[in-house]
């Protein structure tokens, strides 16, 4: 810490300067009395010039937040021995901006005073971010020096993406052994009625279907369906994204993921993540609460990672993939090494739907004709590619920014009513 | 005729320059504009005086003031434009600082006219103690700056 003198006292000090000298070599008396106010000024201000006791601590109430949720942030000034006039400005990083657009603020503080006020903000991308970084700079009565005080960050900040409620999930085609909400096409006990057969020693009394055993004259019970949960596995395409004016394709993916994993984890099923990039990162299938936190952070550290190394399905370990689990790949589908992968996934028996984040909306619209042609050939090329994975059985759904995911899924549910059962695993 | 009455066209030039150079700085926010504005404005009055070679002038004191009025509220325009938010308190205390200081300093070039019309003869002594008495307000000034940014 260390007192700087402000630009304003070195133009003061040289315009004295000058108008005394000037007035010694013109010998004009009037140049002193012009000079007179500016040598009054800085005597007076350094005379009354104190070093300021100051201290800043920046607190945030809050770290973890949701998209759009304001952040606090509590600054707390307290004033030593003497009064002091402070300018407190904070910087915060990409992504977080200041509510209402002030960032900086001050203050008059008398000796012993101690102050608390409240700095808002939101992050408009969720994110982990490092808060908050800023200045404190003490002044004299007449700001002719300034003390500064950096603010380093208080904190770390998790803002996670704001999941949406869905009214429909992709149903897996097959169920697993642990108990949900989800009714599985065997037969066994639960609440679903399924059919009805002649009893057998060893069934229940309290499952005979007294009706249908009247009008047969023979005893028959009911069979139900039992409530299984599902092993859901998100495959997140993090190759390669589009962006444009601070959003991109990839924030498309990890909200989508975000609101598919609450959804799913919301019925009991399993979910994992696989994150296939130039990093690769995945969770292992997992249910409750706390894999719905994990999940959360695990998806925080999604980004994109640029690399030449072309990767195949191999390399994810398969117990990341239990047999029978519905992969649900989201994906701008711009990388062949991730298009590719998809694939291969269908190929080797897996239960795959594919929810297309659309780059589209991220993209200048064409300048020139043949910009506009070679954009019409881009979106034939990915018809195409969508064309395939439907003839393999694997259902697509489009999702752009401006309409809900809900669309989308429904586009992928009504699909898979159609379209080619999948071998089973 | 004084001879800078030939040359008014050019004084009202210099001080239109002076004032739109102030205002270029407060649009840009730019301070040193600001300060180059007061430079050019003390500049034109000292012309005019050597041009003139007239006798004491009188509003010297009230011009010194006016021109630390001129800058000081060029420049607090300058910060209420970047400070996010400010207490009312602030403004009253630097109004009142900046208005006393230049009524102190209207009163310090006052008695410096009056301590200059004073018959005394002129001599190679008295030029040197005058240039003593700036060289040492200077050094004052430029000791005092050092002191008070050393000791945080």
């Amino acid at each position: 810490m260390r007192r700087a003198a402000s630009p304003r006292l070195r133009a003061y000090a040289t315009f004295a300067a000058v108008v005394l000298l000037a007035a010694l070599a013109t010998g004009r008396p009037e140049l002193v009395a012009i000079g007179a106010p500016f040598i009054a000024f800085l005597t007076v201000g350094l005379v009354v010039s104190r070093t300021p006791d100051v201290a800043v601590h920046v607190n945030v109430p809050r770290t973890r937040l949701l998209e759009g949720e304001p952040i606090p942030v509590e600054v707390t000034i307290a004033c030593g021995s003497d009064a002091a006039r402070v300018d407190v400005e904070l910087w915060f990083p990409a992504g977080v901006s200041a509510s209402g657009g002030s960032r900086s603020t001050r203050l008059r503080l008398r000796a012993g005073e101690r102050r608390t006020f409240e700095l808002g903000a939101s992050a408009d991308r969720w994110g982990t971010y490092a808060l908050v970084r800023g200045r404190l700079r003490a002044w004299d009565p007449l700001g002719l020096l300034a003390l500064d005080i950096s603010i380093e960050p208080a904190g770390v900040v998790r803002v996670y993406p704001r999941p949406e409620r869905l009214r429909a999930l992709v149903g897996p085609r097959r169920t697993q052994t642990l108990i949900g909400s989800r009714v599985a096409r065997v037969r066994g006990d639960g609440v679903e009625f399924a059919d009805i057969r002649p009893f057998v020693a060893g069934d229940r009394v309290r499952r005979v279907n007294w009706r249908a055993t009247a009008r047969r004259g023979s005893l028959f019970v009911n069979e139900r369906h039992p409530e299984r949960n599902a092993d859901v596995i998100l495959f997140l395409d993090t190759f390669e994204e589009v962006r444009a004016a601070g959003a991109g394709t990839l924030d498309l993916v990890v909200r989508a993921a975000a609101s598919l994993a609450d959804g799913y984890l919301s019925c009991r099923d399993r979910v994992g993540v696989v994150g296939f990039g130039g990093v690769l990162h995945w969770l292992e299938p997992s249910l409750g609460s706390r894999a719905q936190y994990q999940i959360a952070d695990a998806l925080l550290q999604s980004e994109i990672v640029f690399s030449y190394v072309w990767k195949t399905v191999s390399v994810i370990p398969t117990r990341l993939l239990p047999a029978g689990c519905l992969i649900i790949g989201l994906s701008p589908l711009l990388d062949p090494r991730s298009v590719g992968a998809l694939l291969d996934l269908r190929a080797r028996g897996y239960d795959l739907a594919v929810l297309e984040c659309s780059p589209e909306p991220f993209l200048a619209p064409p300048a020139s004709p043949t910009e506009e042609l070679a954009r019409r050939l881009w979106r034939l090329e990915r018809a195409a590619l969508r064309s395939r994975f439907q003839q393999l059985g694997v259902a697509v759904g489009q999702w752009t920014d401006d309409e809900g995911i809900t669309t989308a899924l429904t586009e992928v549910i009504e699909s898979r009513r159609h379209s080619r059962q999948p071998a089973p695993a | 005729v004084l001879a800078s009455e030939n040359l008014r066209p050019l004084w009202i030039s210099l001080g239109a320059a002076a004032v739109l150079l102030v205002a270029s700085g407060v649009t840009v926010g730019s301070p040193r504009t600001v300060h180059w504005a007061s430079f050019l404005l003390a500049a034109a009055y000292a012309a005019r005086l050597v041009v003139d070679g007239a006798p004491l002038d009188p509003g010297a004191p009230v011009f010194g003031a006016g021109l630390l009025l001129f800058s000081e509220l060029g420049l607090w325009s300058l910060e209420l434009r970047r400070a996010g938010s400010q207490e009312p308190a602030l403004l009253v205390e630097r109004a009142s600082w900046t208005l006393a200081l230049a009524f102190a300093g209207m009163a310090l070039g006052a008695l410096a006219l009056t301590g200059a019309s004073a018959n005394v003869a002129s001599s190679v002594a008295l030029t040197a103690a005058g240039g003593a008495a700036a060289t040492g307000a200077i050094w004052l000034i430029a000791a005092l700056a050092r002191e008070r940014s050393g000791r945080g």
